[in-house]
């Protein structure tokens, strides 16, 4: 050790070691502040370049990071708290029309749910002649959760909100705002004991979505007329694919996507996209407690060269929220149609059987106690 | 440069990034401010060249744990250790190369030092989301849209650290540097 302590530098004419040009090298690279920062940048360039099914890992020293910051955060987020604007955006400002609006959604969303019910009792019964095993009713939970922090990098989105897997928090639950508007979901990973962290719908990153428009049903209370009888039929409602728009530096804005085709009828007139018409989610890559939620507003209709219509949907909420509801997916639900493991189905793709998605669950959703206490 | 205080105010700034980064986002854009960068362009300011990087180190180390981002469509999410620390390595680099031509105390070349160390860092950041993105299909990136968003993180950091900028100055005895402004600095 005497010897490498003399031997501190490249061109050190002691001739104290034998094998010195040796010693000389093994002590340069331990020492030597811009091999060893070389080291440590080409070992954390590896790092951030490597695949996401090996990174897995990485989330455990992110979850940690949520318990370390939190005696930081928590009286920052009750400050911030106070001056935090609501997520309606697209309600009235007359404080009774936006009382009303919101009960009428209310009643809408127990209304869809049972329809939805409906739809996936028929297709049990077609898929049961065919002998085939299906899920009996698939209830779910509702858990208010206050928002700690929302984290925005770039144009990426992650909030985190107070209630984790000791709440009873699963992965591929789903967080609503309001009551019925979609907000978006959590996913693989995105769970800790006390936190768990939501990919809102308009992050560029969290794909499209298959929704589903009812040319009756508008967002102006005003102008939405009491429904005739198959109105809200959804073999005949308007079906699209939207997803966040990436061309722009803005968050929370629109998304935007094509209208499918529309199936002729003999006799019925072609239902045609709107403004102000109400957007509904209808995707089986989704979990069943996710189903027919408000996913935003029409907000402007285009035709596209090849003559389809392109929607843009305005969500009703404003990022950052103060407060969700998750709505807890019951262990068989995430198993049927919940966001698949990365280790179990390569590439994410969920592994739905035709029909099994749209089931809304319970008319009548457990509420459990709300997580208020500090993580 | 006295460890314990810029672990205190490291711990302090990144409580703020995680608290109030989406609060106080920019209207409806994803401009949002980088409390962490002010926290470093005030220490490679002072601070000595030796340890300076490595401290920026750690700073983005701490950044990139607390970003978390979708993955698969958002059927996951993944932190990525490494685009923030080496962006934050760049960018101390280049605020020590600069600190020798800039007046220190004044708040308007401070303004410049953490526009232009956020720019760098952030284009890092956005090379290496994009050449992963090549070598990863589950995390697509969208380069132009980034880098729009986090210039104006860049110019939103730098109005930040007019307000941010003096308070720390005033804290320049805590953190074991010499004043260039005291009366001992000026006899010299």
């Amino acid at each position: 050790m005497l010897y490498i302590r003399l031997c501190s530098t490249f061109d050190c004419t002691c001739l104290c070691v034998p094998s010195a040009p040796l010693v000389r090298r093994s002590f340069s690279i331990s020492n030597n502040p811009r091999t060893v920062a070389t080291l440590v940048i080409i070992g954390l360039l590896a790092l951030s370049l490597l695949p996401a099914r090996f990174s897995g890992w990485m989330n455990w020293f992110s979850s940690v990071t949520d318990f370390v910051t939190a005696p930081v955060q928590w009286p920052l987020n009750v400050v911030v708290g106070m001056f935090k604007r609501t997520g309606d955006a697209g309600r009235s400002r007359d404080p009774v029309i936006a009382g009303l609006e919101l009960e009428r959604d209310r009643f809408k969303d127990a209304y869809f749910r049972t329809v939805s019910e409906l739809d996936r009792a028929q297709s049990q019964m077609a898929a049961m002649s065919r002998g085939l095993k299906l899920n009996a009713v698939l209830p779910f939970k509702v858990l208010p959760a206050t928002v700690v922090g929302s984290v925005f990098d770039g144009t990426a989105q992650v909030l985190r909100v107070r209630a984790g897997s000791r709440n009873g928090v699963t992965e591929g639950s789903v967080a609503v705002v309001s009551g019925v508007d979609l907000l978006g979901r959590i996913p693989v990973g995105g769970v800790s004991s006390a936190i768990s962290k939501v990919v809102p719908i308009t992050d560029p990153a969290a794909g499209q979505l298959s929704v589903l428009i009812f040319p009756a049903e508008s967002a102006n209370l005003l102008a939405d007329s009491t429904p005739a009888a198959g109105d809200f039929d959804i073999a005949s409602a308007i079906v699209a694919q939207v997803g966040p728009t990436t061309t722009g530096p803005n968050r929370g804005g629109p998304l935007e996507g094509p209208v499918e085709a529309p199936k002729l009828r003999l006799g019925v007139a072609l239902a045609r996209p709107a403004i102000g018409m109400v957007v509904r989610l209808r995707d089986q890559r989704w979990p069943a407690s996710a189903q027919m939620l408000v996913v935003g507003i029409i907000s402007r209709v285009d035709t596209l060269p090849n003559g389809r219509e392109q929607i843009q949907v305005q969500p009703r909420f404003v990022l950052p929220v103060a407060e969700v509801v998750v709505r807890i997916s019951s262990d068989d639900e995430s198993a049927e149609s919940g966001p698949a493991s990365p280790s179990k189905t390569p590439g994410f793709n969920t592994t739905l059987p035709p029909n099994a998605g749209p089931s809304a669950g319970q008319a009548s959703p457990a509420p459990v106690a709300p997580n208020r206490g500090r993580p | 440069m006295n460890p314990i205080a810029v672990a205190l105010a490291a711990y302090l700034f990144w409580g703020f990034d995680a608290a109030l980064r989406g609060p106080l986002a920019l209207g409806n854009t994803a401009a949002t401010p980088s409390f962490m960068m002010v926290l470093l362009v005030f220490l490679a300011v002072h601070g000595p060249v030796k340890t300076v990087p490595w401290v920026g180190l750690a700073l983005g180390l701490c950044v990139d744990l607390l970003v978390a981002r979708p993955i698969y469509d958002g059927q996951a999410i993944a932190a990525i250790i490494g685009p923030n620390a080496i962006g934050f390595f760049a960018a101390s680099h280049a605020v020590l190369a600069l600190r020798g031509v800039m007046l220190r105390r004044n708040p308007f070349a401070f303004l410049f030092l953490c526009a232009a160390g956020t720019m760098l860092a952030q284009l890092v950041v956005v090379a290496i989301m994009t050449l992963r993105s090549l070598l990863d299909t589950a995390m697509p990136a969208a380069p132009s849209a980034e880098l729009l968003a986090r210039a104006g993180s860049a110019m939103y950091t730098g109005v930040i650290s007019l307000v941010l900028g003096p308070l720390l100055h005033l804290a320049v005895g805590w953190f074991g540097f010499a004043d260039p402004f005291s009366r001992r600095s000026l006899r010299r």
